[in-house]
């Protein structure tokens, strides 16, 4: 069939096909000028002959290729003086890795039963294994911030973010090697070494600002050469296995278990209508004592008064805060300011 | 189906040939359905285009070739340049991670390791070599495939636990209740209400959503679709009658289509004659406001979040302001709610503490 004949979209589709396959044919990068010659050899018409147009095109279609996930990688074409940068596209970079058919079917009932709220490429995904579906027991929509991607990035490669993080005391500076993503109680959570504290710290996503910058080891300038010095000593390093467990860092606590402040026994009654739902939150372990009417109290570790705060202001006054009395005068000032507007 | 652009075709394409080449013969209506091809451009496509592709360098013996016979079954030649699908991009590989780490986290597969019988093709390892038993270990095996390499052990770096622990008994219960169509009796208590009260319960799906495990089905009390927190469950037990599954018969959603559960909101339905109240929230308080389903979301030059919520029950307001205390404050009200409705309500519960 001759060119002429084909609708300009499918000459468009065989263009981008070629071009995948002529960049998969060679083992060294090809210069944008051989690609011109190249592909107008194989397909009359292809690009236009100017050259000018042709890289307008050529730049539109790398770019939707790399957007597919076509792993089209910059290196220099050998034998340039002055080095020329050329384009390859390594059979390694490409193939989908080789899956057993199980591990094909366990990705796909995973995929089918979890999944980012706002994803966009659920179909592409499910589409690499041949348009296969599954589905589990039970499915799953986890929220999605904006800078997971990016922070994932960070910690598959081990690299150092800079942000602001404001958790409700006040903005400050971070510079942390990332470390571990963890997905808690619905909420998002980086692990690193928070350099400028010499210690690990914990941040939850929905506080991280927005204008987080990824400090490239080895990169030149003041912080990113410090992230790379920082990087190599950090309690994280290159191993993944250094990253404490986050139950540690108290991810998995309730939140008013947190040791903000030297631990403290509370003792909180609860009214019968609130007390089977307290009891499913704290545990049954946590139920000193019953009461008659349907009520419990209940002993609870508390390091994070404010925290424990918002949770007791759940039952208004369904519940009461007995002990210790500190905790108590506490928690009577806070209603005080409340009431008096 | 949606009409594809040629970029979006050509994704299509580097999956779709290699599956042809692995699975000849099939039908140009089962590639439309599992690659979301309209047939037409996909003819069209097959015949104009990859027909026409050749290896490099070209020489016309070594054309791809395409064979498309009269009961529509695919075949396609010469195109083992495409033999494989392309790799994942960063964000897929990401979100198959996610949801790898999430199952694996859950330890939702039955305790046997097995997959539900229709989803797992037969084990290709031979008798006498190690059986492979533990699909979990197929999920983290496959992860570890496709990690980057410079990332070393991936669960080490992702973890992922869509749901609080759910007691044992009632998951296997609600799983049960889902598998098999069997109705159930709760005892459920509802938090604007703060009352429990007895229900009969079609459990159509089970699902995790803001950190928490649900179900939704068919609430015989309510007659309606209802979505329910497990957490919220005081009792339960599995009766010994049958339901219809949803979309058929008494259980069936409106639009008389099965009901999906990522469609199932968890925030509070707003009636249009609900009073209204503005709040303004400090950005790390947002959070306690996202289960209000809010008319309108703004956020101030001083970098709060204005919201205009319905008020169905006065409760869920008074619950939010003393919760987060002087992070939110109330701007205006609308209806038959106080304008000091958050002094009100500490007033009542300070009243405890003063007897």
């Amino acid at each position: 069939m001759s060119s002429e004949s084909r609708t300009v979209s499918e000459r468009r589709l065989e263009r981008m096909m070629e071009l995948v396959v002529l960049l998969r044919a060679k083992r060294v990068p090809m210069s944008a000028d051989e690609i011109h010659k190249q592909m107008r050899r194989q397909i009359r018409d292809c690009y236009p002959e100017d050259l000018m147009n042709f890289r307008r095109l050529f730049e539109r279609d790398k770019e939707d290729l790399r957007k597919m996930g076509v792993p089209i990688k910059v290196g220099t074409v050998p034998a340039t003086d002055p080095p020329q940068q050329g384009y390859i596209i390594r059979d390694q970079d490409y193939y989908l890795c080789d899956l057993t058919p199980q591990e094909y079917a366990a990705l796909c009932v995973a995929r089918g039963m979890v999944s980012l709220e706002g994803s966009s490429g659920e179909d592409a995904i499910l589409r690499r294994f041949g348009g296969e579906s599954g589905a589990g027991s039970w499915s799953a929509s986890l929220q999605s911030p904006p800078l997971l991607l990016t922070l994932f990035q960070a910690v598959a490669e081990h690299q150092a973010v800079k942000f602001e993080y404001d958790a409700g005391a006040g903005s400050t500076l971070r510079k942390v090697v990332a470390g571990r993503l963890d997905y808690v109680r619905g909420e998002w959570y980086l692990t690193g070494f928070d350099y400028l504290r010499d210690a690990e710290r914990t941040f939850n996503l929905r506080f991280i600002g927005d204008d987080l910058k990824v400090l490239e080891a080895g990169a030149g300038g003041g912080g990113a050469a410090e992230a790379s010095g920082r990087l190599a000593g950090s309690a994280v390093g290159s191993s993944a296995s250094s990253v404490a467990d986050p139950a540690a860092l108290g991810i998995r606590s309730k939140p008013w278990e947190v040791p903000r402040e030297e631990p403290v026994t509370a003792k909180l009654l609860v009214e019968a209508p609130l007390a089977g739902w307290a009891a499913r939150q704290l545990g049954e372990e946590a139920v000193a004592e019953r009461r008659d009417g349907g009520g419990a109290v209940f002993k609870i570790r508390v390091g994070d008064p404010e925290e424990f705060f918002r949770f007791v202001g759940f039952f208004l006054d369904d519940a009461e805060i007995l002990e210790p009395a500190s905790l108590r005068q506490r928690f009577v000032k806070r209603l005080t300011a409340l009431a008096e507007g | 189906m949606q009409r594809l652009n040629p970029a979006e075709r050509a994704e299509r394409l580097l999956s779709l040939i290699p599956w042809v080449l692995e699975n000849g013969g099939q039908t140009i209506a089962e590639l439309e359905e599992r690659f979301a091809y309209p047939s037409d451009m996909l003819v069209a496509d097959l015949e104009n285009v990859v027909h026409y592709l050749a290896p490099f360098p070209f020489t016309p013996d070594v054309e791809f070739s395409v064979f498309i016979n009269g009961a529509d079954q695919v075949w396609i030649s010469n195109a083992e340049v495409f033999s494989r699908p392309p790799m994942f991009t960063f964000a897929q590989a990401f979100e198959l991670f996610v949801a790898a780490s999430a199952v694996l986290q859950a330890q939702a597969l039955p305790q046997d390791g097995t997959m539900p019988a229709d989803s797992v093709p037969a084990d290709p390892v031979p008798p006498d070599s190690a059986p492979e038993s533990e699909t979990s270990s197929h999920l983290a095996r496959a992860v570890a495939k496709l990690a980057p390499d410079s990332s070393g052990d991936l669960t080490q770096l992702l973890r992922v636990d869509v749901g609080e622990n759910i007691a044992e008994d009632l998951w296997e219960a609600l799983n049960t209740a889902v598998e098999e169509q069997r109705r159930m009796q709760i005892e459920y208590f509802t938090q604007g209400r703060s009352e429990t009260s007895t229900r009969k319960v079609d459990a159509y799906s089970v699902f995790a959503r803001a950190g928490s495990w649900h179900f939704r089905g068919w609430c015989h009390k309510a007659q309606d679709l209802r979505t329910f927190r497990c957490d919220q469950i005081e009792s339960f037990h599995l009766l010994d009658e049958q339901f219809e599954p949803a979309g058929k018969g008494k259980g069936k959603p409106e639009d008389g289509e099965p009901e999906d559960a990522s469609d199932a909101t968890l925030t509070y339905h707003a009636n249009p004659h609900d009073p209204r109240a503005t709040i303004e929230v400090s950005p790390w308080a947002a959070r306690l406001a996202e289960e209000y389903d809010a008319d309108s979301v703004e956020q101030t030059e001083d970098g709060n979040i204005r919201m205009r919520l319905p008020v169905g029950r006065r409760i869920f307001l008074e619950r939010l302001l003393l919760q987060a205390g002087n992070a939110v404050k109330v701007v205006s009200v609308e209806g038959d709610i106080p304008e000091d409705i958050a002094q009100q309500a500490a007033s009542r519960v300070l009243a405890r503490y003063r007897h």
